[in-house]
Protein backbone atom coordinates (compact mmCIF):
# COMPACT_ATOMS: atom_id res chain seq x y z
CA UNK A 1 0.00 0.00 0.00
CA UNK A 2 0.97 3.26 -0.83
CA UNK A 3 2.03 5.93 2.49
CA UNK A 4 -0.96 6.99 4.23
CA UNK A 5 -0.19 10.99 4.90
CA UNK A 6 -1.61 12.43 8.15
CA UNK A 7 -1.92 16.02 8.11
CA UNK A 8 -2.75 18.42 10.80
CA UNK A 9 -1.69 21.77 11.94
CA UNK A 10 0.74 20.91 14.38
CA UNK A 11 2.23 17.78 15.84
CA UNK A 12 4.43 16.75 19.21
CA UNK A 13 4.70 14.03 21.13
CA UNK A 14 4.07 16.09 24.13
CA UNK A 15 1.81 18.93 23.21
CA UNK A 16 -2.08 19.34 24.75
CA UNK A 17 -5.15 18.32 23.04
CA UNK A 18 -7.48 15.16 22.69
CA UNK A 19 -6.91 15.01 18.74
CA UNK A 20 -2.91 15.90 19.21
CA UNK A 21 -3.26 12.58 21.64
CA UNK A 22 -5.54 10.71 19.34
CA UNK A 23 -3.56 11.82 16.26
CA UNK A 24 -0.38 10.67 18.14
CA UNK A 25 -1.75 7.30 19.37
CA UNK A 26 -3.30 6.17 16.10
CA UNK A 27 0.12 6.97 14.07
CA UNK A 28 1.90 5.11 16.04
CA UNK A 29 0.00 2.50 16.43
CA UNK A 30 -0.45 2.34 12.49
CA UNK A 31 2.50 2.48 11.53
CA UNK A 32 3.59 -0.71 14.38
CA UNK A 33 1.52 -2.84 12.57
CA UNK A 34 3.25 -2.13 9.07
CA UNK A 35 0.89 0.92 7.72
CA UNK A 36 3.02 3.39 5.78
CA UNK A 37 2.38 6.44 7.64
CA UNK A 38 3.90 9.83 8.07
CA UNK A 39 2.83 13.04 9.34
CA UNK A 40 2.83 16.34 7.11
CA UNK A 41 2.50 19.24 9.31
CA UNK A 42 3.28 22.82 9.99
CA UNK A 43 6.42 24.11 11.89
CA UNK A 44 3.50 25.50 14.12
CA UNK A 45 4.54 24.34 17.58
CA UNK A 46 1.09 23.98 19.11
CA UNK A 47 -2.63 25.53 19.63
CA UNK A 48 -1.57 28.24 21.65
CA UNK A 49 1.53 29.31 19.78
CA UNK A 50 1.77 32.15 17.79
CA UNK A 51 -0.17 30.40 14.48
CA UNK A 52 2.05 32.51 11.72
CA UNK A 53 5.34 31.36 13.58
CA UNK A 54 7.89 28.75 12.99
CA UNK A 55 9.15 26.83 16.37
CA UNK A 56 10.39 23.84 14.20
CA UNK A 57 12.76 24.03 11.25
CA UNK A 58 10.81 22.92 8.00
CA UNK A 59 12.28 19.48 6.85
CA UNK A 60 11.51 16.11 7.06
CA UNK A 61 12.82 14.49 10.18
CA UNK A 62 12.27 10.45 11.43
CA UNK A 63 11.02 10.40 15.23
CA UNK A 64 9.78 6.89 16.91
CA UNK A 65 9.95 5.48 13.68
CA UNK A 66 7.83 8.00 12.00
CA UNK A 67 8.72 10.69 9.25
CA UNK A 68 7.36 14.19 10.08
CA UNK A 69 7.28 16.66 7.34
CA UNK A 70 6.80 20.19 8.44
CA UNK A 71 6.42 23.44 6.34
CA UNK A 72 6.75 26.70 6.89
CA UNK A 73 3.16 28.30 7.61
CA UNK A 74 1.80 31.38 5.82
CA UNK A 75 1.12 35.16 7.16
CA UNK A 76 -1.84 35.61 8.75
CA UNK A 77 -3.89 38.77 8.71
CA UNK A 78 -4.46 38.53 11.93
CA UNK A 79 -7.50 41.05 12.38
CA UNK A 80 -9.95 39.76 9.93
CA UNK A 81 -9.39 36.36 11.47
CA UNK A 82 -10.04 38.00 14.60
CA UNK A 83 -13.26 40.12 13.59
CA UNK A 84 -14.78 36.71 11.90
CA UNK A 85 -13.64 34.31 15.17
CA UNK A 86 -15.07 36.89 17.74
CA UNK A 87 -18.29 36.69 15.49
CA UNK A 88 -18.33 32.97 15.29
CA UNK A 89 -17.93 33.01 19.29
CA UNK A 90 -20.70 35.28 20.12
CA UNK A 91 -22.97 32.86 17.56
CA UNK A 92 -23.53 35.91 14.90
CA UNK A 93 -24.10 33.71 12.03
CA UNK A 94 -23.83 32.88 8.92
CA UNK A 95 -20.67 35.07 8.62
CA UNK A 96 -20.49 37.48 5.70
CA UNK A 97 -18.35 35.40 2.09
CA UNK A 98 -15.42 37.48 3.17
CA UNK A 99 -15.38 36.74 6.77
CA UNK A 100 -15.33 32.89 6.25
CA UNK A 101 -12.62 33.25 4.05
CA UNK A 102 -10.72 35.55 6.32
CA UNK A 103 -11.44 32.83 9.04
CA UNK A 104 -10.22 30.51 6.53
CA UNK A 105 -7.27 32.35 6.01
CA UNK A 106 -6.47 33.48 8.82
CA UNK A 107 -6.44 30.13 10.64
CA UNK A 108 -3.25 27.90 10.53
CA UNK A 109 -2.12 27.25 6.69
CA UNK A 110 0.72 26.45 4.76
CA UNK A 111 0.44 27.24 1.15
CA UNK A 112 4.45 25.05 1.14
CA UNK A 113 2.12 22.10 2.99
CA UNK A 114 -0.65 22.63 0.08
CA UNK A 115 1.83 22.22 -2.77
CA UNK A 116 3.80 19.57 -1.46
CA UNK A 117 0.44 17.39 -1.21
CA UNK A 118 -0.10 18.41 -4.32
CA UNK A 119 2.96 17.58 -6.03
CA UNK A 120 3.80 14.30 -4.16
CA UNK A 121 0.18 12.88 -4.99
CA UNK A 122 0.84 10.04 -6.45
CA UNK A 123 3.28 8.82 -3.44
CA UNK A 124 0.30 8.94 -1.12
CA UNK A 125 -2.82 6.94 -0.92
CA UNK A 126 -4.87 8.99 0.98
CA UNK A 127 -4.27 12.26 3.17
CA UNK A 128 -6.13 11.92 6.43
CA UNK A 129 -6.99 15.41 8.32
CA UNK A 130 -7.83 15.95 11.87
CA UNK A 131 -9.16 17.84 13.28
CA UNK A 132 -11.95 19.77 11.23
CA UNK A 133 -11.72 23.04 12.09
CA UNK A 134 -8.36 24.33 11.14
CA UNK A 135 -7.01 25.57 8.03
CA UNK A 136 -4.76 22.99 7.21
CA UNK A 137 -7.78 20.71 6.88
CA UNK A 138 -10.56 22.84 5.47
CA UNK A 139 -7.92 23.86 2.73
CA UNK A 140 -5.84 20.90 2.54
CA UNK A 141 -8.83 18.78 1.43
CA UNK A 142 -9.39 21.32 -1.36
CA UNK A 143 -5.98 19.80 -2.53
CA UNK A 144 -6.89 16.61 -3.53
CA UNK A 145 -10.53 15.48 -2.44
CA UNK A 146 -10.71 12.41 -4.18
CA UNK A 147 -7.61 10.92 -1.76
CA UNK A 148 -8.83 12.92 1.11
CA UNK A 149 -9.97 11.61 4.55
CA UNK A 150 -11.22 13.77 7.29
CA UNK A 151 -11.45 12.83 10.99
CA UNK A 152 -13.69 15.82 12.18
CA UNK A 153 -13.77 15.52 15.99
CA UNK A 154 -16.68 17.72 16.14
CA UNK A 155 -19.71 18.61 18.58
CA UNK A 156 -22.29 20.54 18.57
CA UNK A 157 -20.61 24.12 18.35
CA UNK A 158 -21.04 27.36 16.12
CA UNK A 159 -17.83 26.43 14.03
CA UNK A 160 -19.45 23.75 11.90
CA UNK A 161 -22.29 25.90 10.84
CA UNK A 162 -19.18 27.78 8.03
CA UNK A 163 -20.45 26.98 4.65
CA UNK A 164 -16.73 26.58 3.32
CA UNK A 165 -16.46 23.18 5.50
CA UNK A 166 -20.33 22.02 3.80
CA UNK A 167 -19.03 22.54 0.71
CA UNK A 168 -15.41 21.08 1.01
CA UNK A 169 -16.28 18.59 3.04
CA UNK A 170 -19.03 17.28 0.75
CA UNK A 171 -16.24 15.95 -1.79
CA UNK A 172 -13.89 14.26 0.19
CA UNK A 173 -13.50 10.48 0.22
CA UNK A 174 -14.26 9.74 3.22
CA UNK A 175 -14.95 10.84 6.81
CA UNK A 176 -14.64 8.52 9.75
CA UNK A 177 -16.01 9.22 13.50
CA UNK A 178 -15.67 8.23 16.84
CA UNK A 179 -18.91 8.05 17.62
CA UNK A 180 -22.44 7.47 16.72
CA UNK A 181 -23.42 10.88 17.93
CA UNK A 182 -20.80 12.76 16.29
CA UNK A 183 -21.64 10.95 12.88
CA UNK A 184 -24.91 12.60 13.33
CA UNK A 185 -24.11 15.94 14.37
CA UNK A 186 -21.97 15.89 10.70
CA UNK A 187 -24.43 14.68 8.82
CA UNK A 188 -26.87 17.36 9.97
CA UNK A 189 -24.42 19.79 9.41
CA UNK A 190 -22.67 18.73 6.34
CA UNK A 191 -23.97 17.28 2.93
CA UNK A 192 -22.57 13.94 3.14
CA UNK A 193 -24.47 11.74 0.67
CA UNK A 194 -20.92 10.97 -1.45
CA UNK A 195 -18.60 10.90 1.18
CA UNK A 196 -17.40 7.02 2.49
CA UNK A 197 -18.87 6.88 6.33
CA UNK A 198 -17.75 5.16 9.34
CA UNK A 199 -17.83 5.83 12.94
CA UNK A 200 -14.47 4.08 14.20
CA UNK A 201 -13.60 5.61 17.59
CA UNK A 202 -10.76 6.54 19.03
CA UNK A 203 -7.96 4.21 20.84
CA UNK A 204 -7.24 4.23 24.35
CA UNK A 205 -4.32 2.41 26.03
CA UNK A 206 -5.01 -0.67 28.26
CA UNK A 207 -2.16 -1.66 29.18
CA UNK A 208 -2.05 -0.34 33.12
CA UNK A 209 -2.76 -1.93 36.29
CA UNK A 210 -4.37 0.73 38.81
CA UNK A 211 -4.56 0.67 42.46
CA UNK A 212 -6.87 1.64 44.17
CA UNK A 213 -5.52 1.20 47.83
CA UNK A 214 -2.05 2.71 46.47
CA UNK A 215 -4.25 6.32 46.03
CA UNK A 216 -6.19 6.11 48.95
CA UNK A 217 -2.88 6.09 50.83
CA UNK A 218 -1.12 8.22 49.33
CA UNK A 219 -3.51 10.95 49.73
CA UNK A 220 -4.90 10.24 53.05
CA UNK A 221 -8.66 9.85 51.48
CA UNK A 222 -10.54 7.23 53.17
CA UNK A 223 -14.26 8.16 52.41
CA UNK A 224 -16.23 7.51 49.55
CA UNK A 225 -15.78 9.92 46.94
CA UNK A 226 -16.64 11.33 43.33
CA UNK A 227 -13.53 11.66 41.18
CA UNK A 228 -13.95 14.62 37.96
CA UNK A 229 -10.62 14.37 35.59
CA UNK A 230 -9.58 16.87 33.38
CA UNK A 231 -9.23 20.34 32.49
CA UNK A 232 -11.37 22.68 35.00
CA UNK A 233 -13.52 25.11 33.43
CA UNK A 234 -16.71 26.80 32.56
CA UNK A 235 -16.78 25.22 28.93
CA UNK A 236 -16.50 21.96 30.59
CA UNK A 237 -19.11 22.20 33.05
CA UNK A 238 -17.08 21.94 36.08
CA UNK A 239 -19.61 24.54 38.10
CA UNK A 240 -22.38 22.49 37.59
CA UNK A 241 -20.69 19.55 39.32
CA UNK A 242 -19.60 22.12 41.93
CA UNK A 243 -23.23 23.42 42.81
CA UNK A 244 -24.87 19.87 42.76
CA UNK A 245 -22.31 18.53 45.51
CA UNK A 246 -23.01 21.84 46.86
CA UNK A 247 -26.77 20.97 47.07
CA UNK A 248 -26.18 17.18 47.49
CA UNK A 249 -24.15 17.94 51.00
CA UNK A 250 -26.66 20.48 51.86
CA UNK A 251 -29.73 17.83 51.73
CA UNK A 252 -27.68 14.78 52.95
CA UNK A 253 -25.74 16.26 56.22
CA UNK A 254 -24.76 13.14 57.35
CA UNK A 255 -22.88 12.10 54.18
CA UNK A 256 -19.42 11.79 54.11
CA UNK A 257 -18.89 12.25 50.67
CA UNK A 258 -15.48 13.84 48.96
CA UNK A 259 -15.36 15.08 45.35
CA UNK A 260 -11.60 14.92 43.99
CA UNK A 261 -10.45 17.17 41.21
CA UNK A 262 -7.82 15.72 38.92
CA UNK A 263 -6.36 18.21 36.01
CA UNK A 264 -5.69 21.88 34.99
CA UNK A 265 -7.76 24.64 35.12
CA UNK A 266 -8.92 27.66 37.45
CA UNK A 267 -12.34 27.40 39.29
CA UNK A 268 -13.60 29.45 42.52
CA UNK A 269 -14.48 26.83 45.02
CA UNK A 270 -17.69 27.83 47.14
CA UNK A 271 -16.61 28.47 50.75
CA UNK A 272 -19.01 26.19 51.71
CA UNK A 273 -17.48 23.18 50.05
CA UNK A 274 -13.81 23.56 51.97
CA UNK A 275 -13.20 20.18 53.26
CA UNK A 276 -15.17 18.38 51.40
CA UNK A 277 -13.59 18.61 48.10
CA UNK A 278 -10.01 17.78 47.18
CA UNK A 279 -7.68 19.63 44.14
CA UNK A 280 -5.16 17.58 43.56
CA UNK A 281 -4.30 19.37 40.03
CA UNK A 282 -1.73 17.62 37.89
CA UNK A 283 -1.06 14.08 38.38
CA UNK A 284 1.19 11.64 36.62
CA UNK A 285 -0.50 8.60 34.56
CA UNK A 286 -0.09 6.31 37.23
CA UNK A 287 -1.88 8.28 40.33
CA UNK A 288 -4.39 9.41 37.21
CA UNK A 289 -5.45 5.41 37.36
CA UNK A 290 -5.04 4.50 40.63
CA UNK A 291 -7.64 7.62 41.24
CA UNK A 292 -10.00 6.23 38.56
CA UNK A 293 -9.86 2.60 40.63
CA UNK A 294 -10.55 4.76 44.16
CA UNK A 295 -13.29 6.12 43.09
CA UNK A 296 -16.26 5.62 44.05
CA UNK A 297 -17.56 6.77 40.56
CA UNK A 298 -16.66 9.41 38.12
CA UNK A 299 -18.37 12.47 36.92
CA UNK A 300 -18.38 13.72 33.43
CA UNK A 301 -20.63 16.98 33.19
CA UNK A 302 -19.34 18.13 29.96
CA UNK A 303 -22.01 18.36 27.63
CA UNK A 304 -19.57 19.02 24.08
CA UNK A 305 -17.25 16.15 24.11
CA UNK A 306 -16.41 14.40 20.68
CA UNK A 307 -15.20 11.29 22.87
CA UNK A 308 -13.79 11.84 26.41
CA UNK A 309 -11.15 9.73 27.30
CA UNK A 310 -11.69 10.28 30.87
CA UNK A 311 -14.52 7.81 30.99
CA UNK A 312 -13.16 4.92 28.76
CA UNK A 313 -9.97 5.41 32.06
CA UNK A 314 -12.85 5.01 34.43
CA UNK A 315 -14.28 2.04 33.22
CA UNK A 316 -10.77 0.38 32.06
CA UNK A 317 -10.60 1.26 36.03
CA UNK A 318 -13.46 -0.66 36.93
CA UNK A 319 -15.78 2.33 37.73
CA UNK A 320 -18.77 3.40 36.59
CA UNK A 321 -20.08 6.89 35.27
CA UNK A 322 -22.17 10.05 35.65
CA UNK A 323 -22.31 11.77 32.77
CA UNK A 324 -24.54 14.71 31.20
CA UNK A 325 -27.50 13.70 29.85
CA UNK A 326 -27.58 16.42 27.40
CA UNK A 327 -23.89 15.53 25.30
CA UNK A 328 -24.79 13.04 23.08
CA UNK A 329 -21.52 11.21 22.64
CA UNK A 330 -20.78 10.56 26.47
CA UNK A 331 -24.77 9.49 26.50
CA UNK A 332 -24.49 7.26 23.96
CA UNK A 333 -20.92 5.14 25.39
CA UNK A 334 -23.17 5.20 28.30
CA UNK A 335 -26.20 3.83 27.22
CA UNK A 336 -24.45 1.76 24.67
CA UNK A 337 -21.91 -0.23 27.61
CA UNK A 338 -24.18 -0.32 30.46
CA UNK A 339 -21.10 1.13 32.58
CA UNK A 340 -23.20 4.19 34.05
CA UNK A 341 -26.03 6.39 34.67
CA UNK A 342 -26.87 9.78 33.24
CA UNK A 343 -28.33 13.04 34.41
CA UNK A 344 -30.59 16.02 33.09
CA UNK A 345 -31.29 17.94 36.13
CA UNK A 346 -29.81 18.61 39.76
CA UNK A 347 -32.53 15.64 41.09
CA UNK A 348 -31.56 13.12 38.90
CA UNK A 349 -27.85 13.81 40.02
CA UNK A 350 -28.48 13.08 43.68
CA UNK A 351 -30.45 10.07 42.84
CA UNK A 352 -27.60 8.91 40.78
CA UNK A 353 -24.91 9.84 43.26
CA UNK A 354 -27.29 8.12 45.52
CA UNK A 355 -27.62 4.68 43.96
CA UNK A 356 -23.92 4.61 42.69
CA UNK A 357 -23.01 5.00 46.02
CA UNK A 358 -25.10 2.52 48.12
CA UNK A 359 -25.56 -0.06 45.75
CA UNK A 360 -21.35 -1.22 45.61
CA UNK A 361 -22.01 -4.47 43.75
CA UNK A 362 -24.63 -2.90 40.86
CA UNK A 363 -21.95 -0.15 40.68
CA UNK A 364 -18.92 -2.92 40.51
CA UNK A 365 -20.68 -4.51 37.70
CA UNK A 366 -21.67 -1.50 35.42
CA UNK A 367 -17.77 -0.56 35.98
CA UNK A 368 -17.37 -4.16 34.92
CA UNK A 369 -19.53 -3.84 31.57
CA UNK A 370 -17.67 0.04 30.57
CA UNK A 371 -14.39 -2.16 30.72
CA UNK A 372 -15.54 -4.98 28.75
CA UNK A 373 -17.39 -1.86 25.68
CA UNK A 374 -13.67 -0.03 25.94
CA UNK A 375 -11.29 -3.44 25.04
CA UNK A 376 -14.03 -4.71 22.67
CA UNK A 377 -14.04 -1.41 20.80
CA UNK A 378 -11.55 1.11 21.28
CA UNK A 379 -8.18 -0.98 22.46
CA UNK A 380 -5.58 -0.07 20.11
CA UNK A 381 -5.47 -3.50 18.56
CA UNK A 382 -8.80 -3.26 17.09
CA UNK A 383 -8.66 0.04 16.47
CA UNK A 384 -5.85 -0.37 13.89
CA UNK A 385 -7.74 -3.21 12.48
CA UNK A 386 -10.84 -0.68 11.82
CA UNK A 387 -8.73 1.92 10.68
CA UNK A 388 -6.89 -0.26 8.27
CA UNK A 389 -9.64 -2.24 6.85
CA UNK A 390 -11.32 1.74 6.44
CA UNK A 391 -8.38 3.27 4.71
CA UNK A 392 -7.47 0.20 2.24
CA UNK A 393 -11.35 0.44 1.16
CA UNK A 394 -11.03 3.83 0.17
CA UNK A 395 -7.14 3.46 -1.21
CA UNK A 396 -9.49 0.75 -3.22
CA UNK A 397 -7.49 -2.23 -2.42
CA UNK B 1 -25.70 -3.85 23.47
CA UNK B 2 -28.89 -2.87 23.50
CA UNK B 3 -29.80 -4.89 26.67
CA UNK B 4 -27.14 -2.43 28.47
CA UNK B 5 -29.01 0.36 26.77
CA UNK B 6 -32.25 -1.02 28.36
CA UNK B 7 -30.76 -1.73 31.77
CA UNK B 8 -29.63 1.80 32.01
CA UNK B 9 -33.08 3.14 30.77
CA UNK B 10 -34.87 1.45 33.23
CA UNK B 11 -32.93 2.40 36.03
CA UNK B 12 -33.12 5.76 35.04
CA UNK B 13 -36.99 5.28 35.31
CA UNK B 14 -36.62 3.98 38.59
CA UNK B 15 -35.03 7.09 39.86
CA UNK B 16 -37.04 9.80 37.80
CA UNK B 17 -40.26 7.47 39.57
CA UNK B 18 -38.14 8.30 42.68
CA UNK B 19 -37.92 12.09 41.77
CA UNK B 20 -41.83 12.34 40.71
CA UNK B 21 -43.19 10.53 43.98
CA UNK B 22 -41.63 13.15 46.09
CA UNK B 23 -43.59 15.78 44.70
CA UNK B 24 -41.10 18.68 43.39
CA UNK B 25 -42.90 22.17 42.51
CA UNK B 26 -42.58 23.26 39.21
CA UNK B 27 -40.00 26.00 40.37
CA UNK B 28 -38.18 23.32 42.26
CA UNK B 29 -37.88 21.39 38.83
CA UNK B 30 -36.58 24.71 36.58
CA UNK B 31 -33.94 25.31 39.58
CA UNK B 32 -32.85 21.62 39.39
CA UNK B 33 -32.33 21.68 35.48
CA UNK B 34 -30.58 24.72 35.61
CA UNK B 35 -28.01 23.61 38.31
CA UNK B 36 -26.85 21.11 35.22
CA UNK B 37 -26.18 24.12 32.70
CA UNK B 38 -24.15 26.28 34.03
CA UNK B 39 -21.52 26.15 31.57
CA UNK B 40 -23.01 28.99 29.55
CA UNK B 41 -22.95 27.38 26.28
CA UNK B 42 -26.78 27.35 25.74
CA UNK B 43 -26.72 31.03 26.35
CA UNK B 44 -27.17 33.38 23.12
CA UNK B 45 -25.24 37.00 23.47
CA UNK B 46 -27.74 38.83 25.64
CA UNK B 47 -25.97 41.62 26.10
CA UNK B 48 -23.69 41.78 23.37
CA UNK B 49 -23.20 45.56 22.37
CA UNK B 50 -23.99 45.61 18.37
CA UNK B 51 -22.79 49.68 17.64
CA UNK B 52 -19.51 49.32 19.53
CA UNK B 53 -18.77 46.24 17.99
CA UNK B 54 -19.99 47.77 14.04
CA UNK B 55 -18.06 50.85 15.32
CA UNK B 56 -14.86 48.62 16.30
CA UNK B 57 -14.95 46.94 12.86
CA UNK B 58 -15.49 50.25 11.04
CA UNK B 59 -12.01 51.63 12.43
CA UNK B 60 -10.48 48.21 11.87
CA UNK B 61 -10.71 49.13 7.77
CA UNK B 62 -10.15 52.63 8.32
CA UNK B 63 -7.43 53.49 9.75
CA UNK B 64 -4.99 53.67 7.54
CA UNK B 65 -4.32 57.38 6.09
CA UNK B 66 -3.23 56.95 2.12
CA UNK B 67 0.52 58.56 2.15
CA UNK B 68 0.81 59.80 -1.07
CA UNK B 69 -1.30 61.32 -3.51
CA UNK B 70 -1.22 61.86 -6.99
CA UNK B 71 -0.83 65.72 -7.84
CA UNK B 72 -3.39 67.19 -9.41
CA UNK B 73 -4.86 70.26 -10.80
CA UNK B 74 -3.44 72.85 -12.82
CA UNK B 75 0.09 72.84 -13.99
CA UNK B 76 1.33 75.71 -11.32
CA UNK B 77 -1.05 73.18 -8.50
CA UNK B 78 1.24 70.31 -9.60
CA UNK B 79 4.42 72.29 -10.05
CA UNK B 80 3.73 73.10 -6.36
CA UNK B 81 2.69 69.86 -5.04
CA UNK B 82 5.72 68.67 -6.43
CA UNK B 83 7.93 70.51 -5.51
CA UNK B 84 6.42 69.86 -1.95
CA UNK B 85 6.87 66.31 -2.15
CA UNK B 86 9.99 66.51 -3.28
CA UNK B 87 11.45 69.07 -0.25
CA UNK B 88 9.50 68.20 2.64
CA UNK B 89 8.23 64.63 1.79
CA UNK B 90 10.93 62.41 3.71
CA UNK B 91 8.92 63.86 6.84
CA UNK B 92 5.91 63.98 5.78
CA UNK B 93 5.80 60.49 4.90
CA UNK B 94 7.74 59.02 7.99
CA UNK B 95 4.70 60.86 10.30
CA UNK B 96 2.29 59.46 8.27
CA UNK B 97 3.71 56.09 8.76
CA UNK B 98 3.64 56.64 12.35
CA UNK B 99 0.16 57.66 12.78
CA UNK B 100 -0.63 54.95 10.61
CA UNK B 101 0.74 52.21 12.58
CA UNK B 102 -0.48 53.72 15.99
CA UNK B 103 -4.00 53.86 14.10
CA UNK B 104 -3.89 50.04 13.37
CA UNK B 105 -2.78 49.32 17.27
CA UNK B 106 -6.00 51.77 18.27
CA UNK B 107 -8.14 49.46 16.13
CA UNK B 108 -6.57 46.26 17.16
CA UNK B 109 -7.08 47.15 21.11
CA UNK B 110 -10.73 48.61 19.93
CA UNK B 111 -11.39 45.32 18.23
CA UNK B 112 -9.98 43.12 21.49
CA UNK B 113 -11.73 45.05 23.75
CA UNK B 114 -15.33 44.85 22.81
CA UNK B 115 -14.05 40.65 22.31
CA UNK B 116 -13.42 41.19 26.13
CA UNK B 117 -16.15 43.06 26.32
CA UNK B 118 -18.56 39.87 24.82
CA UNK B 119 -17.11 37.55 27.24
CA UNK B 120 -17.50 39.65 30.00
CA UNK B 121 -20.92 39.87 29.39
CA UNK B 122 -21.47 36.33 29.01
CA UNK B 123 -19.88 35.37 32.10
CA UNK B 124 -21.66 38.17 33.92
CA UNK B 125 -24.80 36.59 32.83
CA UNK B 126 -23.77 33.14 34.01
CA UNK B 127 -22.78 34.76 37.79
CA UNK B 128 -26.47 36.60 37.64
CA UNK B 129 -28.15 33.74 37.34
CA UNK B 130 -25.88 32.13 40.07
CA UNK B 131 -26.67 35.32 42.68
CA UNK B 132 -30.38 34.55 41.80
CA UNK B 133 -30.28 30.67 42.62
CA UNK B 134 -28.28 31.42 45.96
CA UNK B 135 -31.02 34.26 46.57
CA UNK B 136 -33.68 32.11 45.84
CA UNK B 137 -32.06 28.94 48.64
CA UNK B 138 -31.77 31.41 51.45
CA UNK B 139 -35.45 32.86 50.97
CA UNK B 140 -35.93 29.49 50.91
CA UNK B 141 -34.28 28.73 53.90
CA UNK B 142 -35.71 31.81 56.02
CA UNK B 143 -39.44 30.94 54.96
Amino acid sequence: MKKIGFVCPWFGWNIPGGAEAELRGLVTHLAASGLPCEVLTTCVREFRSDWGKAAYKQGAVTERGIVIRRFLPDHRNREAFRNAFTKILAGELPLSDREEADYLAGSVNSKALYDYMDTHREEYALYVFLPYLFGTTANGVAVAPEKSVVIPCLHEENYIRLRYFKERFSKVRGMAFLADAERAVAESAFDLSRVEKAVLGAGVDTDFTPDAARFREKYGIREPFLLYAGRKSRGKNVYTLLYSFERYLQEHPDSDLKLVLIGGGDIILPDSLEGHVLELGFVDATDKYDAYAAADLLVQPSRMESFSIVIMESWLCGRPVLVHGDCAVTKEFTLRSGGGLYFEDYFEFAKAVEYLTSHPQEASEMGARGREFVLENFAWDAIVRKYTEFFRRLAGE
Amino acid sequence: MSGNKQDVEELMQDLRGQIAAEGHTEKELEEARKLAYLDGSDKGPEFFYPELAAKARYLDTHYENPILFAPEGNPVKVALQKLILKTVGFTYFRAFRHQNAFNKEVAGTVEELTAFIRMQEKENAALREQVERLEAQLKGKAE
